[in-house]
């Protein structure tokens, strides 16, 4: 009897430990990200070595069947109805808004107890608006990057101009622009325009001839003349220059990637998206440069960040941490990344001969390797600031677009309402 | 006797109103937890500020007076009221222009009638891409055909004087679903009615005056409230082609409810709107079934 007892505890003993080992190697991870299709392969190759190399973390990438448009609707739904993922990517458009109602886990005790050097990050990416909120760093860098103008060799190799280079400035621009805008059939339809902006909601042209969105005391500055006028270049490239399609031109090219249509010479565009284009397997034609300076006025690199987070609900802190970690610091996900020309997020990768000369690859990744000094991006961080630029600044722009009214007037127009939308956002963050 | 007759009927009754409660549970059940209890939590919602993550906090009326002075929701409800009541007369008209002539004895009706039905069928994203390229400003079918007359279409969709416009006319896209009701009504009038103002010396005019409008005056009624609740929610429109722009020409309620609720996180605006829309069609509702009174005919006498 005492005989069946001692192997009856055994046998029970055996059973925990087993059980309770295997439930250690089966960690389940949610991951929640907006790649998908192209992007998706180039992210699931990466993912796949995090697979093959930790056996014991079930990692499971939850995908929006709605894209980047419907990601941050869906990502807060998860949190609100408490089924949210372990780790997220965000798009800086919206993390912010994460940060503040303090669903993300602070990585600074983290970071600080494996010492992991933030300095290896691409400059910009480790900064408020960010990955970083109220001096606490919320995420890690990952697929972020840089606008850039990307330009058709073959058209400027057509009308015999030499390509844009760094240090080029808006005047150049308006001369190529003007050079490469075509009527060739003489039908009175353009066959080839010489800018597009697009619909990218950068604005990089605000800040061209020295504008910000906030003054140096922290004021909304959107009437500033400097702010103003390059919002009003921007619309006059169509309006008085003929230059660049209206909105409803350029969907006469193309209902989507009118880029790569031929009948547009230069376009601003981010980085990244030709790691997507080469995995999709089109060919890449164009070359790219970096941003037009205005005369006088000092160049800049403006800037796009995604970080990767973990959602304060996950039960599994540290394996979604060693996740993170590896994702965004690693050499093994860097590098991965970077063979497919994407944008590693860290120095070592971008500036790594394997991006740098990727086989095949035109001048684009020399371009997004080496940043101006100067680093811009919107002011995200401020909160408000993005509802007030989806309800108020797109809409009037729409205008000033179509010719109904100037740049000035809608910025003045629109200042006490955005002013109002800040000031209740920050009310609402103080509580 | 019939003391206890009354007794087993009572029994029989009670096991009756047993078996109906039980049958029908599975509805109220779902109705109480899917549709009755989001209802009411929507109205507690309605007084609160809350972005989904943070507690709900009371604020009282706070968002119902914001409502009265945001400019987008004054814009909002002006786009959709001149959406609805455009678009809902011009389907009724197109509707019940189409069942009448689909209602006449000619060969191959059957086949007209399929194929005027068939857009309904069609709805959603799709038709919205479709209509797109409908209304593109240079490659466009409209344009091409205001074109082949002499005139430059219109930007249509990227000009805020005209994109309200392109959506109402592509509301006649959905017209088969009153013609299709008009279809029904038309041919549930007894023939003698008409025989009878043949003989009296009718003409089309008179029949059509007297006898065809007042008996499917409750089929009107029908599409006329059908057709208001469905107008003042429209959305997928404005959602997939216009998303409220340009410079909210085309910003419905709907559409600024849904911005409201899911991109900005303020669910209680969201939800005061949707409580004030509710009482919008409400309100509409009450006033046409209240005129109805003057205009519609019940054969079996007024209606009560």
């Amino acid at each position: 009897m005492k005989k069946m007892g001692v192997l009856i505890s055994v046998l029970l003993l055996i059973l925990v430990v087993v059980n309770g080992s295997y439930a250690a190697e089966k960690v389940t991870l949610r991951y929640l990200s907006w790649f998908a299709g192209a992007s998706g392969l180039v992210e699931k190759e990466v993912l796949d070595i995090y697979r093959a190399k930790h056996p014991n973390i079930e990692l499971k990438k939850i995908d929006i069947p709605a894209g980047w448009g419907s990601y941050d609707d869906k990502l807060f739904i998860m949190i609100a109805g408490g089924n949210p993922p372990d780790v997220a990517e965000l798009d800086t458009w919206w993390s912010q808004r994460f940060f503040e109602r303090g669903v993300c886990v602070d990585l600074d005790p983290l970071i600080e107890r494996d010492k992991v050097d933030l300095s290896v990050f691409r400059p910009g990416f480790v900064e408020e608006g960010i990955s970083v909120y109220d001096g606490h760093m919320y995420g890690l860098p990952w697929a972020a990057g840089m606008v850039l103008i990307f330009f058709n060799r073959d058209a400027f190799d057509a009308a015999a101009l030499a390509y844009p280079e760094k240090g080029w400035t808006t005047e150049d621009l308006m001369d190529y622009g003007k050079k490469l805008t075509k009527d060739f059939d003489g039908d009175k339809i353009m066959d080839q325009w010489g800018y597009m902006g697009g619909s990218w909601p950068s604005w990089f042209e605000t800040f061209v001839w020295g504008g910000r969105w906030f003054d140096e005391a922290g004021e909304l500055s959107i009437t500033d003349p400097r702010f103003v006028k390059g919002l009003q270049w921007a619309a006059d490239l169509t309006l008085v220059h003929a230059i660049q399609p209206t909105q409803a031109q350029a969907q006469s090219i193309s209902k989507t990637g009118v880029e790569r249509t031929g009948k547009i010479a230069m376009w601003k565009s981010w980085c990244g998206s030709v790691g997507w284009d080469h995995r999709a397997g089109i060919e890449f034609r164009e070359y790219v440069t970096y941003l037009p300076r205005a005369v006088n006025q000092p160049g800049f690199t403006f800037q796009k960040g995604n970080s990767t987070v973990i959602l304060k609900a996950t039960e599994h802190v540290e394996e979604a941490w060693d996740y993170v970690k590896w994702l965004s610091y690693s050499d093994e996900a860097q590098f991965a990344w970077a063979k497919n020309w994407a944008y590693p997020t860290t120095i070592k990768a971008v500036q790594s001969p394997e991006y740098i000369n990727a086989p095949g690859a035109p001048n684009i990744l020399q371009a997004a390797a080496y940043p101006m000094e100067t680093i811009i991006h919107p002011p995200y961080e401020v909160p408000g600031w993005t509802e007030a630029f989806f309800k108020l600044f797109r809409p009037e722009i729409e205008l000033v677009f179509l010719g109904q009214e100037t740049a000035e007037q809608a910025m003045a127009k629109i200042e006490p309402e955005f002013k109002k939308i800040l000031r209740e956002a920050k009310e609402r963050v103080s509580k | 006797m019939e003391n206890f007759k009354h007794k087993r009927l009572s029994k029989m009754r009670k096991k009756e109103i047993l078996e109906f409660y039980l049958v029908i549970s599975p509805w109220i059940i779902g109705f109480c937890l899917f549709i009755g209890y989001p209802i009411v939590y929507s109205f507690f919602l309605s007084f609160t500020e809350w972005d989904l993550l943070s507690p709900p906090r009371f604020i009282g009326i706070k968002n119902y007076v914001e409502l009265t002075i945001d400019p987008l929701s004054r814009q909002s409800l002006k786009v959709t009221g001149i959406y609805t009541i455009a678009s809902v007369f011009i389907i009724l008209g197109i509707g019940f222009s189409i069942a009448l002539l689909l209602n006449q004895r000619i060969r191959g009706v059957y086949i007209f009638r399929v194929l005027f039905y068939l857009p309904v069928v069609f709805a959603g994203v799709a038709v919205a891409l479709l209509w797109m390229w409908i209304f593109n400003p240079d490659f466009g079918l409209i344009n091409y055909l205001l074109s082949l007359v002499g005139i430059k279409g219109p930007a249509w969709l990227y000009d805020t004087k005209y994109a309200l416009w392109a959506l109402i006319i592509m509301s006649i896209w959905g017209a088969g679903g009153p013609m299709l009701i008009y279809l029904a009504g038309l041919q549930s009038i007894p023939t003698q009615l008409y025989e009878a103002a043949i003989i009296d010396g009718a003409g089309p005019w008179k029949k059509f005056w007297h006898i065809t409008i007042p008996m499917i005056s409750p089929v009107i009624l029908f599409n006329l409230v059908i057709g208001f609740i469905s107008s003042f929610q429209v959305f997928t429109q404005a959602f997939v082609m216009t998303n409220g722009g340009p410079y909210h020409a085309t910003l419905f309620y709907v559409l600024y409810l849904y911005q409201n609720a899911f991109k900005y996180f303020k669910m209680g605006f969201a939800s005061a709107q949707a409580w004030i829309l509710f009482v919008i069609i409400l309100t509409v509702t009450l006033l046409i079934f209240k005129s109805s009174a003057r205009w519609v005919y019940y054969e079996a006498g007024r209606r009560r």
